[in-house]
């Protein structure tokens, strides 16, 4: 390896020196940051980055070493990867985009049942696409920083790795949170963004079902809201579990109640105690309850339809109204064009 | 820098050539040590360094020795130039140099039937991992990429493969290994420690008690830690003693740097250091927090955590104190409760879930019922309070008999 090179996750290297190639013609593979594609930020230089080689594929997880020589060879650099369709620029907004469309996906795919199209599978495969997507996008900020830049996005989509902790089903990250935290600088860690992800996932570990959504409801971005969605259900599950473990036999506890504070429909919150093996009664004022103390609760046997964030009429006016950097929506049903 | 004649410069060289051909012939290994390790800044390798800047054609003598004794050039001639590098400051140089050294040595290593040379293989070790460190601090100033210390890290693998066997060489494994946890943690590539954990709790050749007893210490001390990282306590608590009951008490810095790791982990399974051992060793981020639990002062365990975020979070320890909060709580609800039972011990078990509300605010934490409901249900369901919550009375009701239960050495259930 050469000494004046940067291996990147993102699986392409970046050489600081002109060096000839043994391989075939030299091309160039142009790094462009933001300011050239339409999410201009004025404090964004505009520089380029050189590669003088042809495209040699390093990152060592993402194909088999035969197939990485053959895109090299052919230089098949993904329709994704390729800025305005050109088969050798790439771009860290592109890297941005593709985080998207992965949160997105993520979160389409966690509202379809599992069922002969098994898409459970599709659904974790795109949750361990996503995480490459969000390492690869850290290599670029890192090598972004040392030159002294700092993407607008940088504290969002860090926020988002903290995020994906939250599910029960992700893909096994290589390293402890813990450590991730160790090597990232003060500036993100201490971001507003960065501080929401980390206060969420300690409500979460720590079963605090009320502070969870409570804060969800007040401070979450568009995206981040898209990212935690799929997850909401487990929340709730474990909120159940914990209620109907600890609550008091002798007075049922008020679906209605619940549904409020865990930011679902009523209707949706019985199916979920259903799907918990747990049933619900009816007082005489038509009131639907759930009963504490039954034995025949269970985690729910089948992959469950994500539910959306839902918010009662009560909190209506209490609500800031949406704006770029959003919080709840009603009845989340995101388009995905909004971030294309 | 000394002034030396040509003469003296050459003597010196000449001598100290002399000692490494009789140091292999004789298979002396601490012999050998002391002419390897660089960054020790021996008053030998220094008066030598000066010596090679003075007599610059020494490869000559080199390679007259090795005409006359066995062939040793292809080490001696880059640690020599290592230590001249090293001398003025030119680090990158010295790495490689040694880097090409120690690959050369490592390959008569593996010819060497017997482990008279593993002192000598420790001192590599070491050195390369130091050296690269410094290369790649070098590297960063010069604003140019830092691989210095990867590279170092796959030598010592190289290394830890040529002691992986069933001679008597494989009691240098585990240091070599300690090496290469210093490698990853400080490239923060820690992952990588999984392999050479493996090989050496897994394979048939190693028995860890045959390991030097420091060698013990420092890896169960690294291996603990990722226990912790991992929050696996139970496992982390066995490690990280281990490390400290093996410890030289001399190194009092060691121990300090074993027991910032092992006091959150104590704290989790319910055991508080006393506040003489924090002081005694400068832990002092930790007494707010240890107090905090003592006492139930969620106010104090926030602002402990808000004071030290930084440290905690560089340390590793961040989430593993955020977890500390239901312990708080616990030692909260047990306050009221004698408070109670001070006034009416029959009605004591029963405490209003606002007069909760009213000491939270009192300690100026600001939650409504709804929060302080959830909270006691967790506490329930966690089993740090024998009880139930009534939502409609907003009650919670301890059982008569050890509401309280004390966590005996484990983790509160997750």
């Amino acid at each position: 390896m050469e000494s004046s090179t940067r291996v990147g996750k993102s699986g392409f290297r970046r050489a600081q020196t002109v060096r000839p190639h043994p391989v075939s013609a030299r091309s160039r593979v142009i790094f462009e940051n933001s300011s050239s594609t339409r999410d201009s930020d004025p404090n964004y230089e505009s520089r380029e980055l050189l590669i003088s080689s042809n495209l040699v594929g390093t990152c060592p997880d993402m194909c088999p070493a035969k197939e990485r020589i053959q895109r090299e060879r052919l230089r098949d650099l993904a329709v994704f990867e390729r800025l305005n369709g050109n088969p050798v620029k790439t771009s860290p907004s592109l890297a941005v985009k593709k985080v998207k469309f992965h949160i997105i996906s993520h979160q389409k795919l966690a509202k379809r049942r599992s069922g002969p199209d098994d898409s459970s599978s599709l659904h974790y495969l795109n949750m361990e696409q996503l995480t490459k997507c969000l390492l690869s996008l850290y290599e670029v900020y890192d090598i972004n920083r040392r030159l002294q830049f700092i993407n607008k996005h940088e504290m969002e989509f860090h926020s988002f790795y903290i995020l994906l902790h939250i599910g029960y089903k992700i893909p096994i990250m290589k390293d402890s949170l813990s450590l991730w935290f160790r090597h990232l600088s003060s500036p993100i860690l201490h971001s507003k963004e960065m501080r929401f992800a980390r206060t969420l996932l300690r409500y979460f570990r720590m079963g605090d079902y009320k502070r969870f959504f409570g804060i969800l409801k007040t401070e979450a971005s568009q995206l981040q809201l898209c990212l935690i969605e799929p997850f909401l259900n487990e929340a709730r599950v474990q909120a159940i579990s914990c209620i109907n473990h600890s609550g008091y036999k002798l007075q049922p506890y008020p679906l209605e109640h619940l549904s409020e504070v865990l930011m679902i429909k009523e209707q949706e919150l019985e199916s979920l105690c259903f799907e918990c093996g747990l049933e619900v009664i009816t007082d005489e004022l038509g009131c639907k309850l759930l009963p504490v103390k039954q034995s025949s609760f269970h985690h729910p046997k089948s992959d469950l339809e994500s539910y959306g964030l839902t918010s009662s009429d009560k909190f209506h006016s209490s609500l800031p109204r949406p704006d770029s950097s959003s919080n709840l929506q009603v009845n989340s049903s995101h388009g995905g064009k909004a971030f294309f | 820098m000394a002034y030396v004649s040509m003469g003296e410069a050459h003597r010196r060289i000449t001598d100290f050539l002399s000692r490494f051909y009789d140091a292999i012939s004789s298979q002396d290994g601490a012999a050998l040590r002391s002419l390897l390790a660089v960054s020790s800044n021996s008053s030998l390798l220094l008066s030598l360094a000066d010596a090679l800047n003075i007599f610059q054609d020494w490869a000559r003598l080199v390679k007259q020795a090795d005409r006359n004794s066995q062939q040793l050039g292809e080490i001696l001639v880059p640690h020599l130039r290592c230590i001249q590098s090293f001398r003025i400051g030119r680090f990158v140089e010295a790495y490689v140099a040694f880097e090409k050294s120690a690959n050369a040595f490592l390959q008569e290593f593996r010819n060497w039937e017997t482990a008279w040379a593993v002192e000598a293989v420790y001192v590599v070790a070491h050195e390369i991992r130091v050296l690269a460190e410094m290369a790649d601090k070098e590297l960063s100033s010069m604003g140019k990429n830092p691989e210095k210390l990867q590279g170092a890290g796959s030598f010592l693998m190289k290394v830890f493969g040529a002691l992986a066997g069933k001679g008597p060489k494989r009691v240098g494994a585990l240091y070599v290994t300690c090496q290469l946890f210093k490698v990853y943690f400080k490239l923060g590539t820690v992952h990588l420690c999984r392999s050479v954990i493996r090989s050496i709790e897994t394979a048939k050749i190693f028995d860890f008690e045959e390991f030097p007893s420091s060698d013990k210490a420092t890896y169960m001390y690294y291996t603990g830690r990722l226990e912790v990282y991992n929050e696996n306590f139970v496992a982390a608590d066995q490690k990280l003693t281990y490390a400290l009951m093996h410890c030289n008490s001399q190194y009092e810095a060691n121990l300090r740097m074993i027991l910032k790791y092992l006091i959150p982990v104590k704290l989790s399974i319910g055991i508080l250091p006393k506040m003489t051992l924090l002081e005694k060793y400068n832990l002092i981020e930790y007494t707010n927090v240890v107090k905090a639990l003592k006492s139930g002062d969620l106010r104090l365990l926030r602002r402990a955590l808000q004071e030290h975020e930084d440290q905690f979070l560089r340390t590793g320890v961040y989430l593993v104190l955020e977890k500390l909060e239901l312990q708080v709580y616990q030692r909260l609800l047990k306050k009221i409760h004698m408070i109670q039972k001070q006034k009416d011990p029959s009605k004591a078990h029963q405490i209003k879930l606002d007069l909760i509300v009213k000491a939270l605010k009192w300690l100026q934490v600001d939650m409504d019922v709804d929060e302080v409901e959830c909270i006691m249900a967790i506490l329930i369901y966690k089993n740090l309070i024998k009880g139930y919550f009534a939502h409609k009375s907003k009650v919670v009701v301890l059982s008569k008999q050890d509401p309280f239960p004390k966590l005996k050495g484990k983790p509160v259930s997750s």
